[in-house]
């Protein structure tokens, strides 16, 4: 079902609109949520929680993509989730992804939140201007979470292809930030 | 930097690029493997007399449920052994119901394969003749799902199931059985519905496609060029491109209402491959005169061999556990002796090897075999034989349609099956052939048997007991 009727089926209130959501965008809020939590049953609440949320959210939200607004959702109530986890030391495996991610971004002087939105914002820009097959090498990693083995099957390419290619990429964002004046010194 | 951080960092990224991150990528192509085939069933359905069409776009109504099937994730994937362990319980269990579920019905459907089988490969001419069971069954299934009354009731007693409910139950577990998709290793059922625009429908009726058949439901302008390249793209993008030649034709004509497409498409190799260097030069004798083929060979394999009054028969094991059945008339019969004798398909419905429900007739011999290498393909219009076979409403300008639309009057047109089986695979050496020894209810004399299928033969594909495909090779091209 296209994205605009499933809005229509929110604003109306008719709750098949919940079927049309797990229909649309089930596996991958699923599997965003697995990544995170790296747990099958929590991975499910997670997922029912996000159609929850977006019940709730929409109206008066009026999201346009829908796609990315449902996929923060769930990413947002998975990362809450796992706050929740690992105050019962119970770690997913997205902190390795994020592990991974921070050999390459600025370390002890960035301490404000403001700062890191404009971080996030030149990492955007850095994804501009790469290949689609890069952008999506890079998001699926950071931001969905996915395994190497998950991208490298989602691309029919060999898993150590995909290290290579995620190192050079992070090689190459580290550059980026330093031209952008970010400093790496301390 | 501080984890927080880099959460808020990444929470910047822009919708554009996340979108597009959520999408499926376009996957490289890998190279194909050796045996391959593929199965669409069409089935049309018109209506009197149809309104002037509406301009608008291919429309996703509904889109297929995803499979249920507990997939196991990597072991390191689990916080402990323990859950892992309980994964792998959880799993077995679920399979050995399905499993149970799929040999029911595939005991309900045992006639339906044989009748249907005989019904539509037995013609007097001598083209080659293929059909797939299980496309069929599933095909006519979700039509049970649109009609009422007498319409419904005469496809429920085709497929001996007493409702729609234990039908549905049926075909998922079937679909569940069957379904395999890896990287070589490929069995996908899919179906999809495609609904003229304007004519209004029960959106509960599409949504139970969906979920127990698996099946995507578009809307659009029926008959349109756009449509028709939606339909051919969507067989394509199910079959692997395999029936190209046959979707590059379809014109669906402005009266059609709905038409409802189910395909197959099953690729494996054999687990124990035919070696280049064995392969031969030799006739092959058709019905209407000879021509050379190209055999792939294998001398003295041990192998179980098989044998009815009629015939004789081996099936070899492809690498996803299903089998492909060579059944050979015995000198002095045809095929079609074969067909109408029928218990050739009641050796392959029951003959299970992983038990010791074994198939009276069989021995473990020594086989010289030779089958020829065979791309065939035929197209079948199964409307006359589901007519003799006692479904007879549907195809009548007062079909009950009834539970999916008040729209009136709406019938079967045409219900069109291609199919195409390829069989290809390196060989070396020449086989020296020798014909059959008489067959008859007496088991094959000798310990070394050669089994040559130098003239017209059937064959069947099947996974445990389901029979994918089935045909009869007049000709291997």
């Amino acid at each position: 079902m296209e994205d605009k009727k499933i809005i229509g089926l929110l604003f109306s209130r008719v709750e098949h609109a919940i079927n049309e959501l797990s229909i649309r965008f089930g596996k991958q809020l699923s599997r965003i949520a697995y990544n995170i939590l790296g747990n099958l049953s929590d991975a499910e609440e997670c997922t029912n929680d996000t159609y929850l949320a977006l019940w709730n959210a929409i109206p008066p939200a009026s999201p346009d993509p829908l796609a990315p607004y449902v996929y923060r959702t769930g990413r947002n109530i998975a990362l809450k989730k796992l706050e929740i986890n690992m105050a019962k030391k119970r770690n997913g495996r997205y902190d390795l992804s994020l592990d991974e991610l921070n050999e390459c971004l600025p370390g002890d002087d960035l301490e404000q939140l403001i700062d890191a939105k404009e971080l996030g914002r030149a990492i955007d820009r850095f994804l501009s201007g790469n290949s689609k097959e890069n952008r999506y090498i890079f998001l699926r990693r950071y931001w969905f979470g996915d395994s190497v083995k998950d991208i490298a099957d989602a691309l029919n390419m060999q898993e150590n292809a995909v290290s290579v290619r995620l190192n050079r990429l992070r090689k190459s964002l580290k550059d980026h930030l330093q031209k952008e004046g970010y400093n790496y010194e301390a | 930097m501080k984890r927080e951080h880099i959460l808020t960092a990444l929470e910047e990224i822009s919708d554009k690029h996340i979108g597009e991150a959520g999408k499926s990528p376009k996957r490289k192509k890998r190279a194909l493997w050796m045996s391959a085939v593929a199965a669409m069933l069409v089935i049309a359905i018109g209506i009197g007399i149809l309104a002037g069409p509406m301009r608008i776009r291919a429309y996703a109504v509904a889109l297929p449920s995803e499979a249920r099937i507990t997939k196991m994730s990597d072991y390191d994937d689990y916080n402990s052994r323990e859950e892992y362990l309980e994964a792998v319980d959880l799993a077995r269990a679920e399979s050995k119901q399905r499993t149970e579920v799929s040999k029911q019905a595939v005991s309900a459907l045992s006639l339906f394969f044989t009748k249907g089988t005989k019904q539509f490969l037995v013609t007097d001419d001598n083209d080659n003749k293929l059909w797939s069971p299980v496309n069929a069954y599933i095909g006519l299934a979700m039509l049970t799902e649109l009609t009422e009354g007498n319409t419904r009731k005469q496809i429920l007693d085709l497929l001996n199931a007493p409702d729609t409910e234990a039908l549905r139950r049926q075909v998922s577990a079937v679909w569940e059985s069957v379904y395999q998709k890896d990287e070589h290793e490929i069995c996908v059922l899919a179906n999809s519905l495609w609904w003229e625009n304007g004519i209004e429908y029960n959106q509960n009726v599409m949504d139970a496609l969906s979920y127990h058949y698996y099946a995507s439901v578009y809307r659009g302008d029926l008959g349109s060029d756009k449509i028709n390249k939606d339909i051919a793209n969507w067989i394509n993008d199910n079959t692997g491109n395999f029936l190209k030649d046959s979707t590059a034709n379809i014109k669906l004509s402005q009266d059609i209402v709905m038409a409802l497409y189910s395909t197959l498409y099953f690729q494996s190799k054999w687990t124990d491959q035919f070696s280049s260097n064995a392969n031969t030069e030799d006739v092959f004798y058709m019905p209407t005169g000879e021509k050379q083929v190209t055999y792939m060979n294998k001398k003295q394999k041990k192998m179980n061999y098989y044998w009815g009054e009629n015939y004789g028969a081996v099936c070899l094991y492809l690498k996803n556990g299903c089998r492909m059945w060579f059944v050979l008339p015995d000198e002095g019969k045809t095929t079609k002796d074969v067909l109408e004798d029928g218990t050739y398909m009641e050796m392959v419905l029951t003959d299970d090897w992983s038990s010791s429900n074994e198939w009276q007739n069989r021995k473990y011999l020594k086989v010289n075999l030779s089958v020829p290498k065979f791309d065939v393909s035929s197209t079948l219009n199964l409307r006359e034989g589901l007519e003799h076979l006692g479904v007879t409403d549907i195809f009548e300008y007062n079909a009950d349609f009834s539970n999916v639309t008040t729209y009136e009057p709406v019938f079967l047109t045409a219900v069109n099956q291609s199919v195409r089986v390829e069989i290809d695979e390196e060989g070396v050496k020449a086989a020296t052939y020798i014909e059959l020894p008489a067959a008859g209810e007496a088991p094959p004399p000798e310990e070394i048997i050669d089994f040559v299928l130098d003239r017209p033969f059937l064959f069947v594909i099947a996974n445990g007991n389901i029979p994918l495909f089935a045909g009869c090779v007049n000709n291997p091209q």
